[in-house]
């Protein structure tokens, strides 16, 4: 691996968009049809603003230690054994994310694409292929993610079109007529695929302005939300909400459904062709994030010596982690919330407090080195140029702000429509269904507001110049 | 016999890419191949059991025997 990596703001945005979007397509949409039933797409919202949340300490973080990634800011701030303590936690979190997603992987093609070959070879092949990635960089991995994802996502936005014959409104309706606790739980269900967002942690160093971080990690979790919402109306409409809960792989079943005229069938080979390269390249993500880990460790980036060792043992506990599929199901659907709630948001406000109050000695004692050198400022020389190049930069940032601002006030506005369509939808039916395109459409735009903010991140510079540690 | 062809299959490969290491391991620090080892332990102390088809109690399984039916029957 190397040690100087670096990918660019809109990589890192696909990257989260497929590690986040991956994460819950396999099986979690049958638990969440199964508690909310036809209201199961607006299970993505409350996520979305825990993804936020997460991406609001991993910013600040990365802004007070620029070039440095979660694991060498966590010993940073808390200290050998106290930052290697909170590390280890994070490995396991990360491990759970990569036995998880690598199982559900090979399970399901066991179960629908490969029922004759034994899961244990699926497994190791997977893990032979792993090793190339782990063996590279990250620059790597993302530069194939440029081509996987968006095929992904648009074929995953196409669905609509594609299942067009097979699509029933009615089988969206009547919306906002069951419990709001269902769709409450839904929500924090969900939140366990969100929880993925951990792996970005590793590759914060891989970009070092902040205000580009910030949009990255904001347009990914839009393109996550906006695509697994399209599935769950999807699924819904098509299979309707009984079917979906039933079947393990909702997914399969409604890409099994695709009949373009009488000689385009079976495309869920081709459409699983395309889409398998985003799941395999999410557990390369998440080995590279593992690797990462385990190199901060022993104060190094370059982590290829522990590529083969690390393949093997995550290969043998992938293995041993469950007996059978409604284990994994179990696990994936409802333990992996419990497992992010616990982890992540103490762990990293933890950090995020240590860095406040570091920050806080540091500039006390800046203030106090800068009265002494009071009269001793910068050569005035360039004077007209850097005020020209403040003008600038502070326009764009004024433009990059209110993008900002349209994104949040969008996605509460997604928040604000449930809380009405629930308010509402049992009294009037038509309302339902207006707040319901409403939704749609505000997450749509959202993802449009935050593609703007990252390209106008782009145009900003980074206040700091990037660390060579 | 898929069980066999897997243990026989990746003792193989186990094997080969850890001669394949032991070159590039010479010139690592002490701390790195002291991970290095401890990867490598616990990969054989895990895969010593699955050889002889026994369980091994794993994180995993706690969170789907306890906490998983704990929570499902929470939100029912």
């Amino acid at each position: 691996m190397n040690r100087h990596q670096q990918i660019n703001h809109r990589q890192m945005a696909w990257l989260i968009g497929g590690v986040l979007t991956t994460a819950a397509l396999i099986t979690m949409p049958r638990t969440l049809a199964d508690l909310a039933g036809v209201d199961a797409w607006f299970s993505q919202i409350v996520p979305v603003f825990y993804a936020l949340g997460i991406a609001y300490l991993f910013v600040s973080l990365a802004g007070t230690f620029p070039g440095k990634h979660i694991f060498e800011i966590s010993f940073h701030l808390a200290g050998k054994w106290a930052g290697g303590a909170i590390n280890l936690i994070l490995l396991v979190n990360l491990w759970f994310i990569m036995v998880r997603d690598t199982r559900a992987l090979t399970t399901f093609l066991k179960t629908t694409i490969l029922p004759r070959t034994p899961e244990e070879i699926t497994l190791l092949f997977f893990m032979i292929a792993i090793l190339y990635y782990g063996r590279t960089s990250l620059e790597v991995a993302a530069r194939v993610n440029d081509f996987v994802f968006p095929l992904f996502w648009g074929t995953v936005l196409a669905l609509p079109l594609i299942l067009a014959n097979e699509f029933s409104i009615r089988s969206l309706q009547p919306m906002f007529t069951g419990e709001v606790w269902s769709v409450a739980y839904a929500n924090m269900l969900s939140i366990g695929g969100y929880g993925d967002l951990l792996v970005a942690g590793a590759f914060l160093h891989t970009i070092t302005v902040t205000k580009q971080l910030q949009a990255s990690i904001r347009h990914g979790v839009a393109l996550a939300a906006f695509a697994l919402t399209v599935i769950l109306v999807v699924d819904t409409a098509v299979l309707g909400a009984n079917i979906a809960n039933k079947t393990i792989y909702p997914s399969y079943t409604l890409i099994q459904q695709i009949n373009i005229t009488d000689f385009l069938d079976r495309m869920d080979i081709v459409l699983f062709s395309l889409w398998l390269p985003s799941f395999f390249l999410k557990s390369a993500f998440a080995f590279l994030a593992l690797l990462t880990g385990i190199g901060s460790f022993v104060g190094t980036r370059d982590c290829r010596i522990y590529n083969k060792p690390l393949a093997w043992f995550v290969l043998i506990t992938t293995i041993l982690a469950f007996h059978n599929v409604s284990e994994l199901i179990m696990f994936a659907n409802y333990s992996s919330a419990v497992i992010v709630l616990a982890i992540q948001p103490l762990l990293l406000l933890l950090l995020f407090a240590l860095s406040r109050a570091k920050r806080k000695i540091a500039s006390s004692n800046g203030r106090r080195a800068a009265d002494a050198d009071d009269g001793q400022g910068a050569d005035a020389g360039d004077a007209e140029q850097t005020a020209q190049d403040r003008a600038k930069n502070e326009r764009t940032e004024r433009s990059h702000r209110a993008w900002l601002k349209t994104g949040n006030m969008l996605l509460a506005a997604c928040f604000g429509l449930v809380v009405a369509g629930f308010w509402l939808g049992q009294d009037y039916p038509t309302i339902a269904n207006l707040v319901g395109i409403g939704y749609l459409l505000c997450l749509l735009l959202s993802v449009v507001a935050t593609f703007i903010e990252l390209l106008k991140s782009s145009r900003l510079r980074s206040p700091h110049p990037p660390s060579s540690k | 016999m898929s069980h066999i062809l897997f243990c026989t299959l990746f003792i193989i490969v186990y094997v080969i890419t850890f001669f394949m290491d032991v070159k590039p391991l010479k010139s690592r620090c002490k701390r790195e191949k002291g991970a290095f080892w401890i990867i490598h332990a616990a990969t054989a102390v895990l895969f010593a059991p699955m050889l002889f088809d026994l369980n091994v109690p794993m994180p995993t399984l706690f969170f789907v025997h306890k906490v998983s039916p704990w929570l499902s029957s929470l939100l029912r």
